[in-house]
């Protein structure tokens, strides 16, 4: 394990995974809350073309995916708030177009399509000094707006109708999450990859919001989830020898698989307490219904496998979504 | 604490066409300080609608509309606005209810700066005046219809708003809790807030409601009190006299 740290190239990677894992689930959050699970995907093809026009002009892959990637992000959002891409038609255009325009332009740099693949499921190999440099001064970008202002973007990803009447610019808004979620994408090539990046984005916020209760912690948790698995992923993958972006999105699949029991644990701890609401006090006066059952062929007792409620002076057991209180020869019903 | 004396709220010839479709034809409407105004009308008559205008969420293609004074475009005062939308929690359904109900907060805060105490304490008071302290750290998606509506209505109270503006909040709401709401809103009245509340039916909120205005076809019907609203045989939130219509309505306005 130790060894790992030793090579220079693998400290870069790691570092570039740590920074990916924290900004991709912080800018998902939102993208999650408007419902555009499947934007980072879209931007992904479109950070294809800057990856092919960079191969073409023997630029730095890095900057110039940022640069296009934003560039069709802005396009897609400002075309969204004109109204006039309802459709997804102009939107699959758009991102199909840069997929197609990135293998096109790589085959004329005479690197054709396997040169891109580096790009796409990520590579642990070619992160170099300027690349992370370039992935730190970004991520910060990213990150300072996506908590600084997160009071501003949750309500405005969550209901834009109301931020308007809060007097937030909601156009504005909207623009900065797509274009830091671009940012996101472009800076994720090197580590998960620009076909997986958006799972990196979606994945560890389901997870998180079936793991915490409410829109903060629940950022808090995302980018718990996203820097383990990112981390996690990249260290495995230098052992397996694979692209670390499949390794990456499996893990977060994986913790997303886990949640799911885990929240059903908790919220089954939680809800002992309120099995039934309790009457207004307005109809307190009418009393508490006093409902005969037919018959009931179970005695209740403790330990008899019924879930057990302390009720002011008698215990009630849990019964079909009702509670079941011994009472002289009968049970009454709470 | 609003120094102009003017209405807090005016509309002049309001026109919206929806998809083509005219909804409002030429509003002309004006509430004050302190004043609660019902705004009544069956379904497709345009109350939603007109709110949504007075707000600037949707286009107005003919006419204006004043916020204290300011034209609508240039209003940049939007705490003092209060909105309650129509019911619609999906998207906010995992947060909590205190988290929505800071929310309220944002027209009196500032990027990058963390709430104040006084930002809390704003939350706290809505939230108590709306019974729902308990539920504080609970997911808005656990609570029940009714107990959501009344964090909507929490999230605008937090803003401390001069004026207040619902959309149907009574909506799905047993009597009990439109009477509590009832209480909440006089109190704000009382306090000099100016109330425009959307209703399909009057009913527990009908004391507070000192005006009433009936739309008909994206037009005012009826602008005057509550009372002689019910007596000219035309209940309030339905349709079923359309031989009885009050004189003048055809003008678009009634002046008071």
């Amino acid at each position: 394990m130790i060894e790992l740290f030793s090579y220079p190239f693998m400290q870069r990677a790691l570092l570039a995974a740590l920074l990916t894992g924290l900004i991709a689930p912080a800018i998902g959050t939102y993208i999650v809350q408007r419902r555009l699970s499947l934007l980072g995907d879209g931007l992904g093809h479109v950070a294809i073309a800057g990856v092919g026009l960079a191969l073409l002009t023997g630029q730095a892959p890095i900057p110039v995916a940022v640069g296009v990637c934003v560039a069709g992000a802005v396009v897609v959002e400002l075309l969204r708030q004109r109204g006039k891409a309802t459709g997804d038609v102009g939107l699959a255009i758009l991102f199909y177009g840069g997929l197609a325009a990135g293998v096109l332009m790589s085959g004329i740099a005479g690197q054709g399509a396997g040169a891109l693949s580096q790009y796409l499921f990520g590579s642990l190999t070619t992160v170099t000094g300027r690349d992370l440099v370039v992935v730190a001064a970004l991520a910060v970008v990213v990150l300072v707006p996506a908590i600084g202002l997160s009071p501003q973007l949750f309500a405005v990803s969550s209901d834009e109708e109301f931020a308007r009447t809060q007097g937030l610019r909601t156009g504005v808004y909207n623009l900065l999450i797509v274009i830091l979620a671009a940012i996101t994408v472009a800076l994720a090539m090197r580590t998960v990859g620009l076909l997986l990046v958006s799972a990196l984005m979606v994945v560890p916020v389901a997870a998180a919001q079936n793991l915490v209760r409410g829109f903060y912690a629940a950022l808090a948790a995302a980018i718990v989830v996203g820097v383990t698995v990112s981390v996690g992923g990249a260290v495995a993958s230098f052992y397996a020898d694979t692209a670390p972006g499949a390794l990456i999105v499996v893990l977060a699949i994986g913790v997303f698989a886990l949640s799911w029991p885990i929240s059903a644990l908790v919220r089954r701890r939680r809800n002992v307490a309120p099995v039934l609401p309790e009457p207004l006090d307005d109809d307190v006066e009418l009393g508490a219904p006093h409902v005969m059952t037919e018959g009931h062929p179970h005695r209740h007792q403790p330990g008899c496998g019924h879930r057990v409620v302390q009720h002011g002076d008698h215990t009630d057991f849990l019964h079909e979504g009702h509670r079941h209180a011994a009472h002289a020869d009968h049970y009454d019903e709470h | 604490m609003s120094l102009t004396a003017g209405p807090v709220l005016s509309a002049a010839d309001v026109s919206v066409e929806l998809g083509g479709l005219p909804v409002l034809r030429g509003i002309t409407v004006a509430v004050q300080a302190g004043q609660a105004v019902a705004l009544l009308g069956g379904n497709g008559s345009g109350k939603s609608t007109l709110v949504r205008a007075l707000l600037g969420l949707v286009p107005i293609q003919r006419g204006s509309v004043e916020l204290f004074g300011q034209p609508l475009g240039s209003f940049r005062r939007w705490s003092a606005i209060g909105y309650v939308p129509q019911q619609s929690t999906a998207s906010l359904s995992g947060a909590k209810v205190k988290e929505v109900v800071a929310s309220g907060r944002l027209a009196h805060r500032r990027p990058f700066v963390p709430p104040r105490a006084a930002d809390r304490a704003a939350v706290t008071d809505a939230l108590e005046s709306v019974g729902l302290s308990d539920r504080a750290s609970d997911r808005l998606s656990v609570l029940s219809g009714g107990q959501q509506q009344r964090v909507l209505i929490a999230r605008a109270l937090a803003g401390q708003p001069e004026l207040l503006i619902l959309d149907e909040p009574t909506a799905g709401v047993d009597l009990a809790h439109q009477s509590a709401l009832a209480e909440v809103l006089s109190g704000l009245i009382h306090a000099g807030t100016a109330v425009v509340v959307v209703l399909h039916e009057v009913g527990a909120l009908a004391p507070l409601i000192d005006r009433a205005v009936a739309l008909r076809e994206g037009r005012v019907a009826y602008d005057g009190p509550l009372g002689a609203l019910a007596q000219t045989g035309q209940r309030a939130g339905h349709e079923h006299h359309p031989d009885v219509v009050v004189p003048g309505w055809l003008d678009g306005a009634v002046e008071r």
